[in-house]
């Protein structure tokens, strides 16, 4: 990994067409600001680990899709029933 | 092609209904080549079958079903991955988690497939929009409840 230090409102170009300027320090928090072309996507890390996880699961997925429909509508109808006996 | 799978014994898929993933379904990498199969009855899941690994697949749904209001931009480098031109017909698919631990049944509207009609190339495409990557078609207690009760 390349390290690099900088300071509030120093900056890195990456690529020529990518520059990372830092905006603001606070304790445990840095403030970044990125200037990309409108094709490079610019995500936090989390956003894909969370995609990845929920990939994941979603491949064990062992199901007959016409029982999971079943129970998706009986659940609904469930979930009418138990509101509206709270509500009664 | 024909294939074995774990859900569907063996199929044969016709070259023609092969989706070539040129954007990976995140964690799947290895993965490329897939085919979507439904059910005889107009049900609102379907599958989305891996060619290259027959017990690898996944369940979808059409989220406008569900998420009258999803709409979005498609990201410039997903439009140069499909090779999307102004014509072309895209179909929004996303990924439906049943999670075995709560029963929850889920989709992810964050990161959706994008099959273009035109060539069969398949992306599964972050959004820039703020869309959460769980979004509760059910939560699991009622299922876990029913499943007791039997």
């Amino acid at each position: 990994m390349l390290i690099l230090t900088r300071k509030k409102n120093e900056s890195i170009i990456i690529d020529e067409q990518i520059k990372v300027t830092i905006l603001e320090l606070d304790n445990n928090r840095v403030q970044v600001g990125i200037e990309a072309p409108r094709d490079i996507s610019i995500h936090r890390e989390e956003v894909y680990l969370e995609i990845q996880e929920e990939n994941r699961k979603a491949a064990l997925a062992r199901v007959d899709l016409s029982l999971l429909k079943e129970s998706l509508s009986k659940g609904i109808e469930e979930k009418e029933k138990k509101s509206q006996s709270k509500g009664g | 092609m024909i294939i074995e799978t774990a859900n569907f014994g063996k199929i044969e898929v016709p070259e023609s209904k092969i989706i070539d993933f040129t954007e990976p379904i995140l964690g799947f990498e290895d993965y490329q080549k897939y085919t979507i199969i439904r059910g005889l009855e107009d049900e609102p899941f379907y599958w989305l079958q891996s060619l290259d690994e027959g017990d690898l697949a996944f369940i979808m749904i059409n989220p406008f079903q569900i998420f009258e209001d999803y709409s979005f931009n498609l990201p410039t480098k997903a439009k140069d991955k499909l090779a999307v031109k102004e014509d072309s017909v895209l179909l929004i698919n996303t990924i439906v988690v049943i999670d075995q631990d709560t029963g929850d049944i889920r989709t992810n509207l964050k990161a959706p497939i994008i099959i273009n009609g035109d060539n069969n190339k398949g992306a599964q495409v972050v959004l820039e929009e703020d869309y959460p990557t769980r979004f509760y078609l059910f939560k699991g207690e009622m299922v876990v409840e029913e499943k007791v009760r039997e």
